[in-house]
């Protein structure tokens, strides 16, 4: 008589062995696909039909617009002209784009599009479509607050890839290698949200957190999770607190599966160069400066000092 | 690559077959146990939760697994159940040449069984769970584990198979047996 058990593990083996002849054995790019969107619902909205869309947008776009494109433009029009962004040749043809420190990525697809007169939604997926592959499809924090001086002859893809380029550049300026150039993202859209002010300590903040991620303690900061909630539109309740969500660094441990809006180069230096201390803990003061503790007695003083009342 | 990408990546290369191998003896199907086990992956890796290293992973993975199959059962309770068709499908898939007959016999069987049956007595027999394990693999109370045993092995005996089902520790079906 055969055992249950023998038998049972007779089967799995067999299922095991037909493993190798799935989809996922050999390829769980959906898997991970379907685990970046959910994490992020909002940012990856468009991001899936992003890379297929972009160069049809910028074809799209010679084609809509083709009285202004002049013949010698055309070649490059359609193929995005990659790396080639010569300083506009044409001045009254250029457009200024500004991107605001913590702007959300769609602010910046909606004013990438009325810069360049075409369609939000494909200003979002150029932007997507011009990520390196180290952004893992996330649009969000890959495009630097600044001043972009953009070519509208030059099409959409191309101007979307001078936006991401600017930040991929400084990365590989400041010596950031590329497996690490998503997380640096991430930690530098929280150090500009959380340290916004010109005149904080970034660098200090960049060092809190990451003291915080070696401990695996949870970063228990609020910006993710106003990120995820949109309370910078509206106010969180307090239901928002206990909103399961990888955002929520009051419940889960470690970064956020997404930067949290654009930053400042300042905060991505401060990003890669953190201060050297042992501070685990810091308090945003009224006047924008930041006051680090090291032992949560400490925290508590300082929280008490500058918010009277706080700690009962 | 992130850290919980790096452990999806690490996990179907090493954990793949044994955790598809589970989900195949659970749902009797190759299709149906690609689905559950992507769902689950899809789950785990979402919540963040047990995703950095591959032994917890493939906990959650499983245990994902585990409750979304009896779940989907709860379901589908007030539906028709579709053991038959499950069992048409997985016949017309004519590559169980490595299977013995009387594995066969016994995965047919257990497609008869309704999902949460079925799922104590695999978790039971094939992992070799105690009763204890099964209950908090499953969120089910151990007295409701015991039941569903109790059951499910029943309706294996009146198949009449040639399949050794005793278990004298932890079956109550045993309980009064004598060494």
């Amino acid at each position: 008589m055969n055992s249950a058990h023998d038998l049972m593990a007779e089967l799995q083996r067999d299922g095991a062995a037909r493993f190798g002849a799935t989809g996922l054995a050999t390829d769980h790019a959906g898997v991970a696909r379907k685990v970046r969107r959910d994490r992020a619902v909002r940012a990856t909205v468009f991001s899936v039909a992003g890379v297929a869309v972009a160069g049809a947008a910028a074809v799209g776009l010679a084609q809509l617009t083709p009285t202004q494109v002049t013949p010698a433009v055309t070649p490059t029009a359609p193929s995005g002209g990659p790396t080639a962004e010569p300083t506009p040749s044409a001045p009254p043809a250029v457009v200024t784009l500004s991107v605001g420190r913590e702007d959300r990525i769609e602010n910046v697809a909606r004013n990438l599009a009325i810069a360049m007169g075409t369609r939000e939604d494909d200003a979002f997926s150029a932007i997507t479509g011009a990520l390196p592959p180290e952004a893992g499809g996330y649009a969000e924090g890959w495009v630097l607050a600044g001043e972009y001086t953009l070519d509208p002859e030059h099409g959409l893809e191309s101007a979307a890839k001078q936006l991401v380029s600017m930040t991929t550049a400084k990365l590989e300026s400041l010596g950031v290698p590329r497996d690490e150039w998503f997380e640096t993202v991430v930690l530098a859209s929280i150090v500009q949200q959380e340290a916004p002010a010109a005149y904080a300590d970034q660098a200090g903040v960049a060092r809190v957190l990451l003291n915080r991620l070696d401990e695996r303690m949870m970063l228990q900061i609020e910006s993710p999770l106003a990120y995820y909630l949109r309370a910078d539109e509206r106010e969180i309740t307090d239901d928002g607190w206990a909103v399961d969500t990888p955002y929520n660094t009051y419940m889960y441990e470690g970064l956020p599966p997404s930067a949290v809006g654009a930053f400042t180069p300042e905060a991505l230096e401060a990003a890669v160069n953190p201060t050297d201390a042992d501070w685990m803990f810091f308090l945003r003061k009224e006047d924008g400066n930041v006051v680090f503790s090291t032992t949560l007695e400490e925290h508590q003083v300082a929280v008490e000092e500058e918010y009277p009342g706080t700690i009962g | 690559m992130s850290d919980w990408a790096r452990t999806l990546d690490a996990l179907l290369r090493e954990r793949g077959g044994a955790l598809f191998g589970y989900a195949y003896v659970l749902t009797g199907s190759a299709t149906a146990a690609e689905d559950l086990l992507q769902d689950a992956l899809v789950r785990t890796f979402r919540s963040g939760r047990g995703t950095r290293d591959l032994n917890s992973a493939h906990a959650y993975v499983k245990r994902a697994m585990s409750s979304a199959f009896i779940d989907a059962g709860r379901r589908s309770a007030s539906r028709p159940r579709t053991v038959a068709g499950e069992a048409a499908e997985d016949a017309t898939i004519p590559d169980h040449a490595s299977a013995s007959a009387a594995a066969l016999d016994l995965q047919a069987a257990l497609l008869t069984l309704p999902p949460r049956e079925r799922a104590c007595v695999v978790l039971r027999y094939l992992e070799d769970m105690p009763v204890a394990s099964v209950a908090a693999e499953l969120g089910l109370a151990v007295g409701t584990v015991k039941r569903y045993l109790a059951d499910g092995v029943a309706r294996l005996r009146a198949l009449h198979l040639d399949i050794d089902l005793t278990d004298a520790d932890t079956i109550p079906v045993t309980e009064g047996r004598k060494r």
